[in-house]
């Protein structure tokens, strides 16, 4: 039998999904299973971690991760596979982006903690990296100061977009890895971003194309929504023009806002300030004569329109706080 | 002092890891069950819109998304104080059907399924779903693997994706049932109760029929006799959405019943010194530490528990499957009442038996005229009108609790989460106790089928560690009763 690249699967802290995506490949995780040879993947196969720790340099061919790195032990896992790894995917919006796990980055470790055991009778303990026992010590960890992508802890070749990424999308990338070893396709350059598109949720989206102007916002549950209009048009928040496509606009055609899992289109650095510059536009179209002549009362819509979302931060950053600007520039004011 | 590492547990949901110390002579002198991850959902519901909770709070869990929308969408009920139209209560249901029975038949095949569908001397790379597929034979590994694909398929057209659905609105539902749906979810809900029917003869012939996994569930190592949770009707009839919480005694009587709004009178979050997990355990009874016994308060949820609770099933074909487990592994009273099964590799035949339900149940609501009605949505107030609301399902791992306060915008102010394997943990923790002590004396020899032997006794739980770790972040203290022949308590040691 001819020799299987190494596939592994790990998830730092994560909620699973991306691994039950595999489950919903159907008979084609048979075919997986034939192609690789699965090296570690805690939910479906039985290796322990001090048998990847004996795999020599770059023994596994690809390696996804997912879940956030939210603790000193994700830390220490995450370089452990990078070292037995040839190439080093970060899968799912956790690790590519920090997602809904770093939304905890608008509060500090600390606050964190206490929010977590302060309601509690704790009597004046938290957890404790080591805790000594009668018999040894126990090693837990803490959690970092910052949930931080992955690229920002190891090098990463790719990323594969998505809470979760659709199976489809995962099995064009798999298919893709294992052809790349035998010579029939290359792949592409380090920090490249598989199984998207390259355009947006909008240009996938079902429902009608925006046409403005969207000059206040409704929360989800106060409006039924319609199948006949954009929902930007219907009043109900939907990052979908800052958002990369390759999901099939699966949440707008639900009627439910998409919240950006992808992140931002290819070249956009920060999907939530990209969404914001969508949302002026929107605000000035339909009246093109304030949009061109009447910057004040342009600036006052679009005032009007960003302040009825209620929850900024948390809609438009949903999945990608971690790696926005502001983010980033608050997190090295820290650390210098 | 020697020590054991299990690290990571595999085939559960999540990382964690077991610590075993062995003293000189080779004894258990202490264990370990430790899960090393904190996500912190109670921070990052703060300041978000409540209505956005079932989105949110899905991102708990990959495998079980449904069961925390669910509750999310039942307390959103409650704050915005609307009442779901029919429709809404139909496809909601229905969605829950086929999450259910598609989790549990997930649970069997990949995870614990390795444990007793192979055999016991299989090589641990062997020890997977795949090689239990290869062991079922084309056909069946077919069925099982179109079984996911194909209530994943519903899913998504009912909740709009595959995982972490998005359809979930105050009272409503975002989009509307159309009848080329309800044909096809009514052939995946006919396949459902016939594959979930083989699945349990499949039971019968590769688990009962087997000596050494017959004897697995008759031995005292994997029986710990806990309290149990679960939801009934009015009826006692199992249910997995709506109905009181009921709690059975070790003996199998009612102690109390209760609406999921009262968890708190009834269920305390113990935190001990020398663990920072909260162990959740009954008030009434009290917390005597990690022991089992009428006198404990810990409790234990998902299908076995639920099982011991329900007086009857109220479908047919899981009615009569109900009774074939308790005719061959519970005992009655002396008034001709079903006693509580305590063996935890007996949860994996319950599974079955709730498979079983959740497949004929779908199947009825298929059926039903109100599933296409497109009166889906209510008018909903612009906020709360209540401030606070608790949400509570059963879970396919158990009694699942979502409780929010929000302000007068309707932002959380604070959310308070108990899933069911934090109910679990203290039960957990007690299976990984017993398997270690009984499994392990001076002079074994520790090789993978042994510690496989242990990790089972933590894969009965069905675990879901992605569900328990929102929060916690501690590992948690064994205590280590050293029994006479007898099982009287020698010598107890608190860690």
């Amino acid at each position: 039998m001819e020799e299987r690249p190494r596939l592994a699967v790990y998830w730092a802290s994560g909620c699973g999904g991306c691994e039950a995506v595999f489950l919903d490949l159907g008979d084609r995780l048979l075919e997986i299973a034939q192609n690789y040879e699965i090296s570690f993947f805690p939910l479906l196969c039985d290796t322990k971690l001090h048998s990847v720790e004996g795999f020599h340099d770059g023994a596994v061919d690809f390696t996804l991760i997912t879940g956030a790195v939210r603790t000193t032990h994700d830390v220490a896992m995450v370089r452990t596979l990078r070292r037995v790894s040839k190439r080093l995917i970060a899968m799912g919006a956790c690790s590519q982006l920090g997602s809904v796990v770093g939304l905890g980055n608008l509060t500090s470790a600390a606050e964190i903690m206490h929010t977590v055991y302060d309601g509690s009778d704790r009597s004046g303990k938290m957890p404790r990296n080591v805790t000594l026992t009668a018999s040894g010590s126990l090693e837990l960890g803490g959690i970092t100061e910052w949930v931080r992508p992955l690229d920002s802890i190891v090098p990463v070749d790719y990323a594969i977009p998505g809470c979760p990424p659709e199976a489809d999308r995962l099995w064009e990338v798999l298919q893709l890895l294992r052809t790349s070893l035998v010579g029939d396709v290359e792949l592409p350059g380090p920090g490249a971003v598989l199984g998207a598109r390259d355009g947006t949720v909008c240009e996938e989206c079902p429902l009608p194309q925006p046409e403005g102007p969207t000059r206040s916002f409704f929360r989800m549950h106060q409006v039924a929504p319609s199948q006949e209009l954009c929902l930007l048009d219907q009043g109900l928040i939907c990052s979908g023009p800052a958002t990369r496509g390759g999901c099939g606009a699966l949440c707008p055609a639900a009627g439910a806002g998409c919240r950006g899992c992808y992140g931002g289109p290819p070249g956009i650095y920060d999907q939530g300030a990209r969404m914001m510059a969508a949302l002026a536009a929107l605000a000035g179209t339909g009246d093109g004569e304030a949009a061109e002549t009447k910057e004040e009362q342009l600036r006052k819509h679009v005032e009007a329109e960003v302040s009825t979302l209620v929850d900024p931060v948390g809609t438009l950053y949903r999945y990608s706080f971690p790696v926005s600007l502001l983010a980033r520039l608050g997190q090295e004011e820290d650390e210098s | 002092m020697k020590r054991i590492s299990i690290d990571p547990i595999t085939r559960i949901e999540g990382p964690g890891r077991v610590e075993i110390f062995l003293d000189d002579s080779g004894e258990v002198a202490e264990a370990y069950f430790i899960v090393p991850e904190l996500r912190a959902f109670e921070q990052l519901c703060i300041g978000r819109p409540v209505e956005e909770m079932p989105g949110l709070t899905s991102r708990i869990c990959g495998l079980c998304p449904e069961a925390h929308q669910m509750a999310a969408a039942k307390a959103l009920d409650q704050l915005f104080d609307v009442q779901p139209p029919p429709a809404v209560r139909t496809i909601r249901e229905l969605l829950y059907c086929a999450f259910v029975a598609s989790n549990h038949a997930t649970h069997f095949f990949a995870l614990a399924g390795p444990d007793f569908l192979l055999d016991e001397d299989v090589a641990a790379s062997e020890r997977t779903l795949f090689g239990v597929l290869r062991r079922l034979g084309p056909e069946m590994a077919q069925r099982v693997l179109d079984h996911r694909v194909h209530n994943h398929r519903v899913i998504e057209m009912l909740g709009g994706r595959r995982i972490h659905p998005v359809a979930v609105l105050p009272g409503g539902w975002s989009r509307p049932v159309t009848e080329k749906m309800r044909e096809e979810i009514r052939v995946v809900a006919r396949e459902n109760v016939l594959f979930a029917a083989d699945c349990l003869c499949l039971y019968e012939k590769m688990v009962l029929e087997n000596p050494v996994h017959r004897q697995l569930l008759a031995d005292e190592t994997f029986s710990q006799r806990t309290y149990s949770m679960g939801t009934v009707d009015e009826q006692e009839r199992l249910q997995l959405m709506d109905g009181l919480l009921c709690v059975v005694d070790p003996e199998g009587s009612e102690i109390t019943k209760f609406p999921a709004s009262d968890y708190a009178a009834h269920i305390s979050e113990r935190v001990e010194p020398w663990t920072f997990v909260k162990l959740p355990h009954l008030k009434s009874v009290g917390w005597v530490g990690l022991r089992d016994g009428a006198s404990s308060g810990v409790y234990t949820v998902g299908p076995l528990a639920r099982l011991n609770v329900a007086k009857s099933i109220a479908t047919p074909r899981a009615q009569a499957a109900y009774e074939r487990l308790h005719d061959k592994l519970g005992e009655w009273t002396e008034d001709g009442c079903r006693r509580p099964i305590h063996n935890r590799l007996a949860s994996h035949w319950a599974r079955l038996v709730e498979q079983q339900y959740a497949a004929e149940r779908m199947e009825e609501l298929a059926s039903t005229p109100e599933l296409t009605d497109t009166m889906i949505t209510v008018r909903v107030p612009p906020v709360p009108v209540v401030e606070e609301a608790v949400g509570c399902v059963e879970a396919p791992r158990g009694t699942l609790i979502h409780h929010y306060r929000t302000d007068s915008r309707g932002m959380v102010t604070s959310g308070n989460l108990i899933v069911a394997t934090t109910s679990n943990h203290a039960a957990i923790a007690l299976s990984v106790t017993a398997a270690a002590r009984d499994l392990i004396s001076g002079g074994t020899v520790i090789d993978d089928g042994l510690m496989n032997r242990i990790e089972m006794a933590v894969r009965a739980h069905d675990p879901c560690l992605s569900c328990a770790t929102h929060t916690q972040g501690g590992g948690t203290s064994l205590e280590i009763v050293v029994r006479g022949r007898g099982g009287t308590p020698l010598t107890v040691v608190r860690r």
